[in-house]
């Protein structure tokens, strides 16, 4: 009996390629039905209709009425009841109602990961009806292309993957009663407190991230630095200089360097001993998500954000592997050698393709990271065209990083020689690269640091051309860039490889860190610090950490994931009402930080008519236009007033103009600044610009 | 008075500073076993010295600042 097949997909473009990759000639047929675009294809007898998701289109929504907490009476609803999402969801759910009639089966082909599990679920079950569930099966797969794809149609699960369903079905559920739950406690609270509305959150895995920057700002603050001296010498052979490396890296005291320079300026240097050694590099492994993002900030200076996008894109279009994996190995199903053959035809990587090809035997280098689900990131093979700048890096970061793996260790022959100055100890290093190996595959992104010497021999004398000593300070920790926030969320296990990245970017949408170094905010570091004081376990990394632990278990069939819940509820319950009890206090010492941040956004200057009040930006409520005005109008005793660009946002220099005395402001065009004179009658102005 | 000498917040009981500046001071005390050591500074030296050394952190100036001005 022929089959129709209902095919649900993430992504519009992951449905083309889909259907155009399981029709048997090649060509689906596109149709429409309303706005929403599906592809037929034929397999066989079968007819496969197949149609895309929007991502997400259905989420969870509270119960009942009412915006205040706590509230754990949950459920799943269209997202466009949610009011938050894209409005073709609602045509996407239609679409996928109608063409779900007379379907003999269904298949469940989102992305292989724990969202794309739950987006077909939920769509099945809500939107087709749970009558389909039982005749759903689930495609597995790492690559959209051609033959991986028809491969995970012959090898499909003959069932949806319900443990990683409900693991997905538990983090959202488990994020959605801390993230809902919190945000208005907070909210409430500064309401409670000042009358004012503000709406502020915190995630379950924000507050703990947070909470590591803010730690880090304090290390910064209290930190103080300790001298220490550095002997920097140097010696010339046959008219070239070498460094030389003094025995100890740093001296404690100034006069243990200024006895090292007396005895040893101007001396001469005896080689006592040589060593050699040879050296081996092994190959790096290939990457996973988080190598990829951490090597793209190194040689790009890409944020993770920006490289999980670009990665996603090569990803959609079938030129690398997917990108959301922890692995960094490539499993023996993977045809190397076939990837190779189609990467020689690219100029770009064909000198290195080739010479792996010629090996006998490809093996690549593993990392020790696994993942269940996904392989290492590599390439199809299949040749990008017309890429975007971060694209085109990212491609060919991950293409290098795929010949590296395959290719042999560098190996290198380190020398040193000991050479004896007046009593002291100095080393004289170099470095020979015997084989480059998988460093040739992996140019521009490594540099090989050869150091030649001349011949050296015991008894050779040498001069000391140069000799001082340096006082240096140790150091503060460093502020954390996105990628070493990254690594340590990692290290931390806190978050997943799917959502580190966008908990990074929330936390910049909340004002709550800023800046490419990251640097805690005034309001971040006042939300942390009133929680570490009334609601501690909330910006706790052990409860984060085993609320972790829990879904994972769901995963691997350990744990219920309705005990979960339930234990979220539990952990959340006191939380809440410790909350509740100090909410007046709480919201009392948030909303000191918003008043003064609102204060320090605001304020332009003293006042030069009366020389006591502020001159405020403010709003006219009626008109809506921008002024500026002193404090001091609120009483009657000062009636000075500005008018403002309605367009551009002005910012205080903290001068005053020298002519008239009155608040000198900037405003940007572009990045460049340009500051003038509030007062528009001021004399400074007379013929300057019109 | 219940705040720090240096800032608003409160300070903690047996200080005349806040948690922050405490904290700093703390350091700041330890720092000067490692200068005394290193250079052989007085106690005033060292203040003066750190207060223009470029690592020194923000709330460290701030108390060195504070412990100059009372001498
Ligand atoms: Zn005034
Ligand atoms: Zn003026
Ligand atoms: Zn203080």
């Amino acid at each position: 009996m022929p089959e129709r097949i209902l095919v649900i997909t993430e992504k519009p473009s992951s449905a083309r390629r889909i259907a155009r990759a399981l029709d048997d000639q090649g060509k689906p047929s596109s149709l429409k039905n309303g706005s929403v675009q599906y592809h037929v294809s034929r397999r066989g007898e079968d007819e496969l209709i197949i149609v895309s998701a929007l991502g997400h289109l259905y989420t969870i929504i509270q119960k009942g009425k009412g915006w205040n907490y706590p509230v754990y009476d949950i459920e799943w609803a269209p997202t466009y009841q949610a009011g938050k999402s894209n409005p073709r969801t609602r045509a996407h759910i239609n679409a996928i109602k109608d063409l779900s009639q007379g379907a003999t089966g269904y298949v469940s082909a989102c992305d292989y990961d724990i969202e794309g599990s739950l987006i077909a679920y939920t769509i099945l079950l809500y939107a087709v009806g749970d009558h389909s569930l039982a005749k759903s099966r689930r495609m597995l797969y790492s690559t959209l292309t051609r033959e991986d794809l028809n491969k995970s149609w012959e090898n499909m699960l003959p069932a949806l993957d319900y443990p990683v369903i409900a693991a997905g079905k538990a983090r959202h559920e488990m994020d959605w009663l801390f993230g809902i739950n919190l945000s208005r406690a907070l909210s409430l609270s500064v309401r409670k407190a000042s009358g004012d509305f503000k709406t502020l959150s915190i995630g379950r895995v924000q507050g703990p991230t947070l909470r590591f920057v803010k730690e880090r700002e304090e290390e910064i603050n209290t930190f103080v630095p300790i001298p220490y001296w550095k002997i920097n010498a140097e010696t010339k052979i046959e008219d070239k200089k070498y460094p030389l490396e003094y025995e100890k890296q740093r001296l404690e005291r100034e006069v243990h360097a200024k006895d090292v320079a007396t005895a040893c300026r101007g001396k001469e240097g005896t080689i006592k001993a040589i060593r050699s050694e040879t050296e081996t590099t092994p190959s790096p492994p290939p990457f996973n998500l988080g190598d990829l993002q951490r090597e793209a900030y190194r040689v790009f200076k890409m944020n993770p954000s920006a490289t999980l996008a670009s990665a996603e894109k090569l990803y959609l279009s079938a030129h690398i592997s997917y990108p959301r994996t922890s692995s960094q190995k490539l499993p023996s199903s993977i045809d190397l050698r076939e990837i190779l053959r189609k990467l020689a035809k690219n100029p770009s990587y064909a000198k290195q393709a080739e010479v792996l090809l010629m090996k006998k035997r490809l093996i690549p280098r593993q990392g020790k990271k696994d993942d269940v689900a996904h392989p290492a990131i590599h390439p199809t093979g299949s040749r990008p065209r017309r890429l975007g700048d971060n694209e085109k890096n990212v491609y060919d970061l991950v293409v290098k990083r795929f010949l590296a793996c395959l290719s042999e260790p560098a190996i290198h022959e380190k020398i040193q020689g000991d050479i004896d100055v007046n009593g002291h100890l100095f080393y004289l290093n170099g470095s020979k690269t015997l084989e480059s190996g998988w460093m040739d595959s992996y140019q521009p992104y490594v540099k090989d640091k050869e150091v030649l010497l001349p011949e050296l021999k015991v008894g050779m004398t040498l001069p000391i051309t140069k000799l001082s000593s340096r006082r240096n300070y140790s150091s503060p920790p460093p502020r954390f860039n996105q990628s070493t926030l990254l690594r340590l969320m990692e290290n931390q296990n806190i978050g997943t490889k799917a959502t580190r990245t966008n908990i990074i970017d929330t936390l910049y949408r909340r004002h709550y860190i800023e800046g490419n170094i990251v640097r805690i905010t005034d309001l971040g570091f006042s939300i942390i610090e009133t929680l570490e004081r009334y609601s501690p376990d909330i910006i706790s990394v052990e409860m984060t950490r085993e609320l972790e632990q829990n879904l994972e278990d769901i995963q691997s069939g350990n744990l219920h994931a309705d005990t979960v819940i339930e234990n979220t509820v539990k952990t959340l319950d006191p939380i809440l009402k410790r909350f509740k009890e100090n909410a007046e206090k709480i919201g009392s010492e948030i909303s000191l930080t918003l008043k003064d941040m609102f204060y320090k956004e605001n304020y332009l200057g003293k006042c030069p008519s009366c020389g006591e009040g502020d001159i405020m930006i403010q709003r006219n409520r009626k008109t809506g236009k921008n002024f500026a005005s002193c404090t001091n109008t609120k009483n009657g005793s000062c009636n000075q007033t500005y008018s403002l660009p309605q367009k551009k946002k002005v910012y205080s220099t903290g001068q005053r103009c020298v002519t008239c005395s009155a608040p000198v402001i900037k405003m940007y065009y572009g990045r460049k600044p340009w500051s003038l004179c509030l007062n528009a009658a001021c004399p400074t102005k007379k013929g300057e610009h019109k | 008075m219940t705040s720090c000498k240096i800032c608003q917040r409160k300070h903690i009981d047996g200080s005349t500073y806040c948690d922050h500046h405490h904290t700093a001071y703390t350091n700041l005390e330890e720092g000067y076993k490692q200068w005394r050591y290193a250079l052989g500074v007085s106690w005033v030296e060292y203040l003066e010295k750190i207060t223009k050394t470029s690592g020194t952190g923000r709330w460290v100036k701030e108390v060195a600042d504070d412990i100059l001005s009372g001498l």
